[in-house]
């Protein structure tokens, strides 16, 4: 153990790593979940036009998904 | 050989600061646009460089890491937690990019993880500066401060100057690459930055005389240091009258230079200590194995990033088209 680096130190960076990460993956998840209930639309394949190589996440540049019907299934 | 890997880390930090701190300021500024257009002209602004600007960081902190390890134990060992926040506002505000046009619901989470992540990194970087200026305390070679040993006025105070000064950087910025509104907007908050900045820097200098930081001996002993306040006096003026000539080139460059000059203050003021009064460059260096095994990466990829960074700007030039958002067909 480093000197300087007492264990208060270590545990509130690794609670907020957790808690910034959770709260990413967290939501990265959600969206995932969103595009699997809603299925695939349209053409099955397609790369977007404006797809960059260094953003692999614009492959999933569509249109914002809309609100599908499920938040009044329950009522 | 130590020299190679000085300048090298000087030409590092300081394209990050201007590169970084002009879509960290932008970032600061999307925290007070409203209105969806606004902000998706703004985040255009900026989404083809912003990444490649933060690699400038990890350059940064590689060069510390490998040819200055006292440097960088030193650093990481006083500023531990809030480097590691400010790595997870960096972390945030990149996610943000990403996210935001995934959700309309939803969006003003991520509206508010870009603009506060880039808020709490430019706060932590200016404070970290400042906390170095003001000395840290170091006893036998060995950062002894306690876990908030930086936490003091005047480092708050330099975290608040650079959170004006980056959003001064990125005001210039948009007023570039931007046309109509944004622009116009961002032109009237160059004055008000311009003056907060100038105001910050009174009282750091002020501040500066009342406690009688080393650092000002420095001055007194080397009266040559004021070119560079000169330099950054005639850029203001140049500034305020490219402002009122509506030019939207000339403000960039001109705060730009003022940055220049800010940096060049600094590292002379320190020179040649590294950690101010404490490690010089000599002690901090790595032994000359290390320095000449790790010579052939610096000296080939250096110059290749510096490469890839004026290709991606010249790539890029001209102003953003007014609808071409960062998500959107």
């Amino acid at each position: 153990m480093t000197p300087f680096l007492t264990i208060r130190q270590a545990t509130i960076s690794l609670v907020i790593f957790c808690a910034i990460y959770a709260f990413i993956f967290l939501f990265g998840t959600f969206y995932i979940y969103r595009l699997i209930r809603v299925g695939p639309r349209g053409q099955l394949f397609e790369i977007p036009g404006l797809a960059f190589p260094n953003r692999p996440m614009s492959l999933a540049d569509a249109a914002p998904i809309h609100e599908p019907s499920h938040a009044g299934a329950g009522e | 050989m130590v020299m190679f890997w000085v300048s090298l880390l000087a030409v590092s930090v300081l394209l990050y600061v201007l590169l970084d701190g002009v879509d960290l300021g932008v970032g600061l500024l999307f925290g007070l646009a409203n209105g969806e257009a606004r902000r998706g002209a703004m985040l255009s602004a900026v989404a083809p460089i912003w990444d490649g600007n933060e690699t400038w960081l990890v350059v940064t902190a590689v060069i510390l890491w490998g040819a200055f390890p006292v440097v960088y134990a030193t650093l990481l060992s006083a500023f531990y937690l809030p480097l590691i926040v400010m790595l997870l506002g960096l972390i945030l505000r990149g996610v943000a990019f990403e996210f935001r046009y995934k959700t309309q619901r939803l969006r003003w989470i991520w509206d508010l993880s870009f603009a506060g992540g880039s808020l709490i990194a430019t706060f932590i970087q200016g404070m970290t500066v400042g906390a170095l200026v003001e000395g840290l305390q170091i006893t036998n070679g060995e950062y002894s401060g306690g876990e908030v040993g930086w936490l003091t006025p005047f480092a708050v105070l330099c975290g608040v100057g650079l959170c004006l000064g980056y959003a001064l950087l990125g005001s210039c910025w948009l007023v570039r690459k931007c046309e109509v509104e944004v622009r116009e907007i961002a032109r009237h908050q160059i004055p008000v930055l311009a003056v907060g900045v100038l105001a910050f820097l009174v009282v750091v200098f002020a501040y500066a005389l009342a406690e009688n930081l080393p650092i000002l001996h420095r001055w007194i002993d080397r009266p040559y240091l004021f070119v560079f306040p000169a330099i950054g006096a005639i850029a203001a003026i140049v500034l305020a009258l490219s402002i009122l000539n509506h030019n939207d080139y000339w403000p960039f460059y001109m705060v730009a230079l003022i940055f220049l000059s800010a940096f060049g203050t600094l590292a002379l003021s320190f020179w040649p200590y590294m950690i101010p009064f404490v490690v010089t460059v000599d002690e901090a260096a790595a032994p000359q194995s290390s320095l000449m095994f790790m010579f052939w990466g610096g000296a080939v990829v250096f110059p290749l990033m510096l490469l890839y960074t004026l290709v991606s700007y010249r790539v890029f030039r001209g102003k953003v088209g007014e609808t071409a958002g960062y998500g959107h067909h």
